[in-house]
């Protein structure tokens, strides 16, 4: 039964990553309610309901009258690039975590299973040993070994093929890399 | 996951943070270097350090302290995922005594049939909102790489069956469905 003929649901949306600002955003959450049990502590010892000596004062107080010093140009260049960081992570869109199929309904792969169908396609060409692949949404590496008689551009361009085929069904149909002899990472 | 008010939230106070802290980091770096003539030699606190010495700054420090650790807390929590049940009303019910559809059910039953198939390891499914649209999401692991082409279409009909369970209900309902290869154990 194919689905060319028949009525499909809505596409559903591509699958995207947490944004790292909902990260960054548990940090902050955890900062505030940690300057919050400060100040309440603070508050305590003022009052002489806590035994201790008060931070928040104290702070102020050094802060008060500080003169500029030679160490706050590395940290506040340290500061600089944190801040910057902060903005192009509250900017940034979320990241796509899948390729699409190219069929009739919303169907989609991870990276990692193009790696898995392309070291598939790749094992199956005649005196090749597949060691390893790689994939990002745009393109596939292959570590492959040769065990037959081939030379490594006849190899190459018979996995490339394979490959091709193999993953042609994706949009956009990623780029093939064949690298010989190698061992990289999945 | 979609754009929701926590995730709104999440950015602009990322943005704000990010703004104040490049901020500050740039005033740091730049005031021992005195490039800019209008900096100050120091850093004037005084009505800061008066505050603190005066009979309110115990009782603000509380109240401050309190509204601070309340929103924090309602922060973190509203980062806690909860997935709402999906239910929609049937085509042609009304009140009283409409007919509801739980996308729940109808996710878990593709699922349940797409796994019948021979190539499918396994199938798992749920119903999500995606920006506000009811949506139905299948996860499916395929046995063998070689089977991938008859997954996808068992996937396409188990979609279209989907429709059809859905169709005409108060909401357009999406689906989409993710298909995996299961992991094969590595010759030599």
């Amino acid at each position: 039964m194919t689905a060319d003929n028949v009525a499909l649901p809505a596409p559903g949306r591509s699958p995207v990553a947490a944004a790292t600002a909902r990260y960054v955003a548990v940090a902050l959450a955890l900062v505030v309610m940690g300057g919050g049990v400060v100040s309440l502590r603070e508050a305590g010892v003022e009052l002489g309901w806590i035994a201790g000596t008060p931070w928040i004062g104290a702070a102020i107080t050094a802060l008060n009258g500080l003169r500029s010093q030679w160490w706050m140009m590395p940290a506040g260049a340290i500061a600089l690039l944190l801040g910057v960081w902060l903005v192009v992570v509250a900017l940034r869109p979320r990241r796509k975590t899948v390729v699409a199929v190219d069929t009739a309904g919303s169907v989609w792969m991870r990276p990692r299973d193009v790696a898995r169908l392309a070291s598939h396609a790749a094992s199956c060409v005649p005196g090749v040993e597949v060691l390893n692949s790689a994939a990002t949404r745009r393109k596939v590496t292959m570590y492959v070994g040769i065990t037959g008689d081939e030379s490594d551009t006849a190899a190459k361009g018979a996995i490339a093929a394979a490959v091709g085929s193999a993953t042609e069904i994706l949009i956009p149909t990623p780029r093939i890399v064949v690298r010989i002899g190698t061992s990289g990472a999945a | 996951m979609s754009l929701l008010p926590t995730d709104f939230v999440d950015r602009a106070a990322t943005l704000v943070a990010g703004i104040v802290v490049a901020f500050l980091g740039a005033a740091a770096a730049v005031w021992p270097t005195h490039l800019v003539r209008q900096a100050p030699e120091h850093i004037s606190a005084g009505p800061a350090v008066r505050a603190t010495t005066s009979t309110w700054w115990p009782w603000e420090l509380a109240g401050a302290g309190a509204i601070l650790v309340v929103v924090g807390l309602v922060w973190l929590i509203a980062h806690v995922p909860v997935r709402k049940a999906q239910v929609l009303r049937a085509p042609g019910t009304t009140d009283p005594g409409f007919i509801t559809v739980n996308l729940d059910g109808v996710a878990s039953a593709a699922a349940a049939a797409l796994a019948q198939d021979s190539n499918v390891q396994s199938a798992k499914g749920k119903a999500i909102a995606e920006r506000g649209t009811p949506t139905v999401e299948l996860t499916v692991t395929t046995a063998h790489p070689a089977g991938l082409a008859d997954v996808i279409s068992a996937i396409d009909a188990t979609l279209a069956d989907v429709a059809r369970a859905t169709g005409g209900t108060s909401k357009t309902v999406a689906a989409r469905a993710v298909v995996q290869i299961a992991k094969t154990k590595r010759a030599g």
